[in-house]
């Protein structure tokens, strides 16, 4: 293989990529698209945009909703606005109470919802909610933790229990977590900051394979329609030319990781958030890359055997698609990550970036684990890798013309790499 | 000196090139000729190692092509195509970049080069801005700039003016004198006449015709053309070659021009003689007519 070629191939697909107004305002805007989307569905649901919201409650305890209105009349949302307007309605304890009237209001949107209290609650410690749609968990907790609240006060005071004996009988157990490291030190840690560190470097691995893999596949199909790859196979290998376009368009996507990744170390110095995976993250991005690598080494092969814009956008969304996987592992990462399904999915090629990355974020790997599942990721590229020739010089070839799965079947294993 | 030796290439059941063999030297320009499908593409693609053959051989200064290193060739694709959104200077630096590794020198070719094609001030304009005929030159230019040893140039002609067919025709011209070894191939069979040293006439795969243009063009220049003004009943032998309904090509074969006129004069009224001057369009007509017969 002539390097020299190699480079030059890799520094055209770089520099035509990196100038370009898509690439820059990728740059910027997409940090900003994710963090506008982390923020504003909790930002909308403290925003009030409506009336508030009417609740009916039904007493049949005669006592308990009069106790609780004001504290609910008394939520507001963020800004102040008021998010309920309570009415309550006593009925007589020891008669049945004819719901459909009070649920037809509700059809009747007279009410968003309706609390029913038993006459009993004392000791059942039920209550009913009745309403068109119960998805509103989050007000629904807020109200119940009121009663919740009212019925401890009240229950104290009945069995002659001090509220700062309660408070401190009731007051549980702080678990400060302390995270032991294999150099000997140790540092505090948190759910939050582990989860956010496992979801960042999966992620990563993701945008790099997602944008650099359809940059790659683009490019291939702009060569292939404008013809210039019957030059280019002219001048360079089939292997030289794409390796080139791995490594030129593998930069680009390093570069946004590492300005995301940039961003994400200002965020944290910044809250004063202690962050083990900093301290890592040449692994981090030495599995990142090869991460790409194997799955942009894939759509390399695909993605030559694409006739149109649509076929290659479809080619490349499975592949993303697989990139993706890891998601579904990240809890089990999180609960074990030196746990057997954790191991074995360590040396699994297509989860092998994502899931060592995270591993490394959580709990420091063996180092004869992080070899080991280098060289699988290595063997796999170079499978993947000799595959993609084979039908690379064949597919950019072809033009205006589908190749069949048989056909890449029969070039894939025939003699001939140059079919 | 290009040896191509029993070159087949297979594509399925397809077959594509059927033992194919020619040769040709330095300073010379070898035209490749043929209809569609006739396996031009194919056996260019086979000697710059872009497809692999299923069998044959191809020698260059008669060591193996894949041991000669791709920068001692220069490759002009019949189809077109450029980084529309690249300037001139940007496509060709990386063009070139690719077959040749001296940076300064590739920016004195590239001058050279657009002021040879009197397109200087396009230096800096994107690919797109440009007329067709003018990305054909970056094209062309992007094929020759690393001053390959061979080069093969696949309808280097079609969609240029007449002026800058001819300043095609000229750089090409110049290329033979500097002793390159030339493959022209083209569709245009009047150009392959003037411009070619020797000639390849591919059809459906196989080498129909070959040999240097000279000898072939003069091959049957003492059989008369016969024009009839009208055709008796008589049927003409199939002997006489026919070019048109009423025009037949009598073959000298020592005969005398009275017995010549004498013998046409059997099959209707004659109304002019004259030498026969094969071309290759001609022949190759002949030759596919012949293929039918043989076939039917």
């Amino acid at each position: 293989m002539n390097w020299k070629s190699v480079s030059t191939v890799a520094w055209w697909e770089f520099i035509q990529k990196v100038k370009t107004k898509a690439f820059i305002l990728s740059m910027i805007l997409s940090p900003v698209i994710m963090g506008i989307f982390s923020v504003l569905p909790v930002l909308l649901t403290t925003v009030s945009v409506e009336e508030p919201k009417r609740i009916l409650i039904l007493d049949k305890q005669q006592v308990i909703g009069q106790l609780v209105k004001p504290s609910i009349d008394s939520i507001t949302y963020s800004g102040g606005e008021k998010k309920f307007e309570v009415t309550v309605k006593k009925i007589e304890p020891n008669t049945s109470l004819d719901i459909k009237p009070f649920q037809q209001s509700l059809l009747n949107e007279e009410y968003v919802g309706m609390f029913v209290i038993p006459s009993d609650i004392y000791s059942s410690k039920t209550i009913e909610y009745h309403g068109q749609h119960v998805s509103n968990a989050r007000e629904l907790e807020e109200i119940t933790d009121i009663f919740e609240t009212l019925l401890q006060d009240s229950l104290l005071q009945l069995y002659g229990v001090k509220e700062s004996e309660f408070k401190a009988i009731k007051k549980g157990i702080d678990l400060k977590t302390i995270k032991v490291q294999k150099d000997g030190s140790s540092e505090s840690g948190s759910f939050l900051v582990e989860f956010a560190s496992v979801y960042g470097t999966i992620f990563i691995i993701l945008i790099m394979v997602s944008f650099s893999g359809q940059q790659l596949v683009r490019s291939l199909l702009d060569e292939k329609t404008n013809r210039i790859i019957e030059i280019l196979l002219s001048s360079v290998t089939p292997m030289e030319l794409m390796s080139g376009k791995l490594i030129g368009l593998g930069g680009l996507g390093l570069i946004q990781a590492s300005l995301w990744l940039a961003f994400a170390w200002l965020g944290a110095t910044f809250s004063q958030v202690e962050v083990s995976v900093f301290s890592s993250i040449h692994l981090i991005f030495l599995y990142a890359m090869l991460g790409y690598f194997l799955f942009a080494s894939i759509m390399i092969g695909l993605g030559s055997l694409a006739t149109t814009e649509q076929e290659a956008q479809t080619m490349t969304g499975y592949i993303v698609m697989l990139a993706t996987l890891p998601f579904i592992l990240m809890f089990v990462i999180i609960e074990n990550p030196g746990g057997t399904i954790t191991t074995v999915c360590s040396y699994i090629p297509f989860l092998t970036p994502a899931v060592m990355s995270a591993r490394i974020a959580l709990m420091m790997p063996h180092w004869s684990e992080i070899v080991i599942s280098v060289i699988v990721l290595l063997l796999s590229i170079f499978a993947c890798l000799w595959v993609s020739a084979k039908l690379f010089t064949v597919g950019m070839l072809t033009y205006g013309k589908r190749i069949s799965f048989s056909q890449a079947r029969t070039i894939v294993i025939g003699k001939d790499t140059k079919s | 000196m290009l040896v191509i030796s029993e070159l087949s290439k297979q594509y399925g059941t397809f077959k594509a090139l059927d033992s194919i063999s020619f040769s040709t030297e330095s300073g010379k320009i070898c035209g490749i000729v043929g209809p569609n499908g006739a396996g031009k593409t194919t056996t260019i693609r086979i000697i710059l190692g872009i497809l692999g053959a299923n069998s044959g051989t191809i020698t260059y200064k008669g060591n193996p092509i894949s041991d000669i290193p791709r920068s001692a060739f220069g490759y002009l694709p019949e189809e077109r195509g450029l980084y529309k959104q690249s300037t001139v200077q940007e496509t060709l630096l990386y063009l070139g970049a690719l077959k040749y590794p001296d940076k300064q020198k590739l920016k004195q070719q590239i001058e050279q080069w657009l002021e040879r094609f009197l397109i200087p001030e396009y230096k800096h304009k994107k690919i797109e801005e440009l007329s067709k005929g003018n990305q054909q030159k970056i094209q062309f230019i992007a094929s020759v700039l690393h001053d390959p040893e061979l080069l093969i140039i696949d309808e280097p002609l079609s969609g240029l003016d007449p002026l800058n067919q001819e300043l095609f025709k000229d750089i090409v011209k110049e290329f033979r004198t500097q002793g390159k070894t030339i493959i022209f191939c083209t569709h245009q069979l009047g150009i392959a006449e003037v411009l070619c040293d020797s000639v390849i006439m591919l059809n459906k795969g196989k080498v129909a015709m070959s040999g240097s243009m000279d000898e072939l063009l003069r091959s049957g220049t003492s059989d008369m053309i016969i024009e009839y003004s009208t055709l008796f009943n008589q049927e003409i032998p199939n002997s006489y070659r026919k070019v048109s309904d009423m025009q037949w090509i009598f073959p000298n074969e020592h005969a005398s021009m009275q017995e010549i006129v004498s013998k046409a004069s059997e099959f209707g009224e004659i109304h002019s003689i004259n030498p026969y001057r094969p071309t290759l369009l001609g022949m190759f007509r002949q030759h596919i007519e012949d293929a039918e017969e043989t076939l039917s």
